[in-house]
């Protein structure tokens, strides 16, 4: 804009945008001031304490002090640089030799583990793992830019990692896969993700989609979502206070939800998540979902209550950003043979059409008046109408396209509703 | 009757206290009581077998204790304490080099902010009264303090990671300065 411009931010992601975000992703130093956290569901009383009270955390100078200087003050000679940055500090292919305990250590130093014991990345391990793909080592797999950095995930690095969660080469493929979606959800809320996989690779490295099948009992499910989030650790370079700010952070980053579909046991005419996304049913597919949300029925379905009526009411609860429900073949039966749902699409549909909330309840998810507010108030549909409604106007936050049902686990009539939106999927033999 | 006199010194005077066990036979004086004992052949003979008894046990503990050394059963180096010794390991390296980006400079900065108009841009963060009810705060401000300078809030269009071309067209036109945020 070629005029005076300073960036206004909240304190707990303000040292972010002057020092990282600076370097790795905008070049300019931008003057911010720094307002106390939070901003946003304050009353106007705290808004007014903000600007004629309170001190800029930035500077320590009170707040209209800090802000009327950073459009005044005189440059200085670093703010008036331009061209080329500083090098990179360089990352050498292998690091000093040491022993077991110290790299064990260091690795956690660096923050490159989840903090539970890794496997060390000799170069005999990971010369193993890269038997696992035709791909070359030096084949650049993504280049990661959120956050910042340009950071250039080779196959080898991919790796690395495989090694250090445990992984054999036989899963590296998958894993080169899942890789293709790192980092793993970031954001000031407890944003996490959901690796779901579909096909016969499923059945080839014997992953657990029966009994048990989102706790920790399988080798495969528990060492592809592991090294899923230690590439988002070290590729993707999220290290808490530096790239990642979540307030409370999500449990599900250690294992990202990795589980399989359990295609044998869906009800006729009920087809998998990879096809009814346009792939064929012998395609091997992973799909990683992003969300926030993970609600667990507790109990069996109960006779008098069809199971779509309560999963509908645990629905209301999700933000109206997307829907996975992830059910059991045993609640798929019952709502396929005693319910009439002939099809996941039916269901879907229902659930759409059933799941209500209030306006009010909708637009008071800060996620949502985040993303969507402002698009309302530039008279945007449908949000501007939603928006003007009464709050307590009951609406549809969901379409039925938003609304994914995986089958998964057995022996129990029970269920989960989480707001993950599913992407497309990447196929696994692509990566073989 | 004869009594134990327990503050009497218990100075060992027997061949026994040396080795463990009698080399002599004769009278001693017993170790606990003070009092004098006989020593047999058969005392001298149980005395050896005893001792030789203990170092053979001594010797299978410290050898099961060795071997699970070895095994990694005791206690591992680096609960010792850092720089433990060990065998020197060669392991890639996980981090990826981040580049920088190219640097540029900011805009000059105003002499005053008399007769000016700044903008205040609210990008929705946290919803439509985040920010925006605070800089009505800021223009009250301005109101009271630097009534010359013309305050304009904006909201950018689209979600917050939205570039808004028009709005800042429209900046660079009618503004002299301006303020966007709030992130949180």
């Amino acid at each position: 804009m070629n005029i005076p411009t300073i960036g206004a931010a909240g304190a707990n992601v303000v040292n972010y945008a002057r020092g990282y975000d600076f370097e790795y992703t905008n070049g300019m130093p931008i003057r911010y001031v720094g307002f106390p956290f939070p901003v946003a569901g304050q009353p106007r009383s705290v808004a007014h304490s903000y600007v004629f009270e309170r001190n800029d955390v930035v500077t320590g100078k009170p707040m209209m002090q800090a802000i009327v200087d950073a459009w005044t003050k005189p440059l200085t000679e670093k703010e008036k640089i331009s061209g080329k940055p500083p090098e990179a500090r360089p990352e050498p292919r292998l690091l000093k030799a040491d022993t077991e305990d110290n790299l064990q250590q260091l690795f956690k130093d660096m923050d490159w583990t989840d903090y539970n014991p890794i496997i060390l990345p000799t170069e005999e391990r990971v010369a193993a793992m890269l038997k696992g793909t035709s791909r070359k080592p030096d084949e650049v797999v993504k280049v990661i830019n959120w956050p910042g950095g340009a950071r250039a995930m080779t196959v080898e690095k991919v790796a690395v990692c495989a090694v250090m969660a445990g992984a054999k080469p036989a899963h590296f493929p998958l894993i080169l896969a899942v890789s293709t979606a790192v980092p793993f959800g970031n954001s000031t809320s407890s944003m996490a993700n959901m690796i779901l996989v579909n096909g016969p690779v499923r059945n080839e490295l014997k992953m657990n989609y029966g009994l048990n099948v989102m706790g920790p009992h399988s080798e495969v499910n528990s060492v592809v979502g592991r090294a899923y989030t230690l590439l988002s650790k070290t590729a993707g370079n999220l290290h808490s206070g530096k790239t990642t700010f979540s307030g409370l952070g999500s449990n599900i980053q250690y294992n990202n939800l990795c589980i399989a579909e359990n295609e044998e046991a869906l009800p006729a005419g009920w087809q998998p998540t990879h096809v009814l996304k346009g792939f064929k049913p012998a395609d091997s597919i992973v799909t990683v979902g992003t969300g926030w949300s993970y609600i667990s029925s507790v109990g069996e379905v109960q006779l008098h209550y069809p199971p779509q009526h309560l999963i509908r009411d645990y629905m209301r609860s999700l933000t109206g950003m997307g829907a996975t429900v992830i059910m059991t073949p045993e609640v798929a039966g019952i709502l396929k043979d005693a319910q009439g749902f002939s099809t996941k699409r039916d269901l879907s549909k229902w659930l759409a059409e059933n799941v209500e909330k209030t306006v009010g309840s909708y637009w008071g998810n800060g996620v949502i008046s985040t993303m969507y507010s402002s698009m309302a108030m530039q008279g945007l549909e449908p949000f501007a109408s939603q928006r003007k409604q009464d709050p307590e106007t009951m609406m549809k936050p969901l379409q039925a396209g938003q609304v994914n049902i995986v089958v998964a686990g057995q022996g129990q009539t029970t269920w989960f509703v989480t707001d993950f939106g599913v992407g497309r999927g990447t196929k696994v033999d692509d990566w073989k | 009757m004869r009594t134990t006199d327990f503050r009497r010194p218990r100075t060992p005077v027997s061949p026994c206290t040396k080795r463990g066990y009698c080399v002599k036979r004769g009278r001693i004086e017993d170790t606990f009581t003070g009092g004098p004992r006989r020593v047999t052949d058969r005392h001298i003979s149980e005395g050896k077998e005893n001792v030789k008894n203990k170092r053979i046990l001594t010797g299978i503990t410290l050898t099961i204790a060795a071997a699970l050394a070895f095994a990694g059963l005791a206690p591992l180096p680096a609960q010792q304490g850092k720089g433990a010794s060990g065998p020197l390991i060669t392991v890639l390296n996980p981090a990826i080099e981040s580049k920088m980006v190219d640097r540029i400079p900011l805009s000059p900065r105003l002499d005053t902010l008399e007769g000016k108009t700044i903008y205040l841009v609210d990008i929705s963060w946290g919803g439509p009264e985040a920010a925006y009810s605070v800089f009505e705060e800021i223009q009250s401000w301005f109101a009271q303090n630097i009534p010359s300078a013309k305050i304009v809030i904006k909201r950018k269009a689209g979600m917050y990671t939205q570039d808004d071309p028009a709005l800042w067209k429209e900046i660079a036109k009618n503004g002299n300065a301006a303020l966007v945020g709030i992130s949180g």
